[in-house]
């Protein structure tokens, strides 16, 4: 753990003459205040803040650790790579208890990814966007969603009748709206509540009408 | 693999979550392969435990039924409310 001392005319003065040696956030750090300072009068008896900062773990070891901690609690084996992405912080568990760790269609992944994600933000004290995958299994599951959604809106054009899709979680319902955004034949929508909610591929009205150039506008209304 | 001490499982993720993790308590009683967990916290902290829709909640049940499905045991989690009087 890394720490550094400093004084200055403020308590604030002080943090950010440490902060600069340190070349950290203040997110960063816990400060310690030695001693507070005191005004001079006519130029004399006038004494400086003195502060200790000491940097907390960073987001990543943070993460890693309390990752292992709850997947060792959970008597699971695991090793964790964290890594850092443009949009937070991934971890990769590596397991010989596999499916368990992954639970039925990514459950019990998508439970310690929430659980993960809250604790570290409770010990940083900001949010950092977590997302945990293990052994390939995110990648994995996403071409199983796009195959689904897929197949289902094969099924819905060739019956013009609406198909469902499986229940699913918001995210693997975010990959089957988005596999189908531009499909000229079918659009989506969700039904169910929490656990039962699922996908509905829905075929477009007008059987005829050409794919649109845009796809994002709604189909063009039969003539 | 000995079974995962599920009641030391529940107690590190809802202390992890709450702004008082000194009232936390948790207690699990177990009786054929019944493994039945009573989270009690801090009044002010039951949203935080909770979630929005139990979502929360619902992700301590689901990695405290991974954990005991080695060993085949079945989990109930609850939330104890506990009145302000004690």
């Amino acid at each position: 753990m890394t720490t550094a001392e400093a004084s200055g005319r403020t308590v604030d003065d002080a943090v950010e003459k440490a902060l600069a040696q340190l070349g950290v956030a203040r997110s960063e750090v816990e400060i310690e205040i030695l001693q507070e300072p005191k005004m001079a009068l006519l130029g004399f008896g006038g004494r400086e803040a003195r502060v200790r900062l000491t940097v907390r773990p960073g987001a990543a070891d943070a993460l890693g650790s309390l990752t292992t901690e709850i997947v060792h609690l959970m008597g699971l084996t695991t090793t964790v790579k964290v890594g850092e992405a443009a949009e937070g912080l991934t971890a990769d568990l590596e397991s010989p208890n596999l499916s368990r760790l992954v639970g039925r269609d990514g459950r019990a992944l998508d439970a310690l990814e929430l659980v993960a994600g809250l604790h570290l933000h409770r010990r940083l004290g900001r949010k950092v966007p977590v997302v945990l995958d293990a052994m390939g299994y995110r990648a994995h599951r996403e071409r199983a969603v796009r195959e689904a959604a897929l197949q289902a809106a094969e099924r819905a054009a060739r019956e013009g009748a609406p198909v469902e899709l499986e229940p699913m979680s918001a995210r693997d319902r975010r990959s089957a709206h988005l596999t189908l955004k531009d499909d000229a034949r079918v659009t989506t929508s969700s039904l169910g509540e929490d656990d039962a909610r699922r996908v509905v591929v829905l075929p477009r009205t007008g059987e005829e009408s050409p794919p649109t150039p845009d796809p994002g506008s709604e189909p063009a209304p039969g003539e | 693999m000995p079974g995962a001490d599920l009641r030391a499982l529940v107690e590190y993720l809802v202390r992890g979550l709450v702004d008082d993790p000194g009232a936390v308590g948790v207690r699990a009683t177990e009786r054929d392969r019944l493994v039945i967990i009573e989270i009690r916290v801090a009044v002010g902290d039951l949203g935080k435990v909770i979630g929005r829709r139990g979502r929360i909640v619902g992700a301590i049940r689901t990695l405290a039924r991974a954990a005991a499905s080695s060993d085949g045991r079945r989990v109930i989690v609850e939330i104890v409310q506990q009145s302000s009087l004690g």
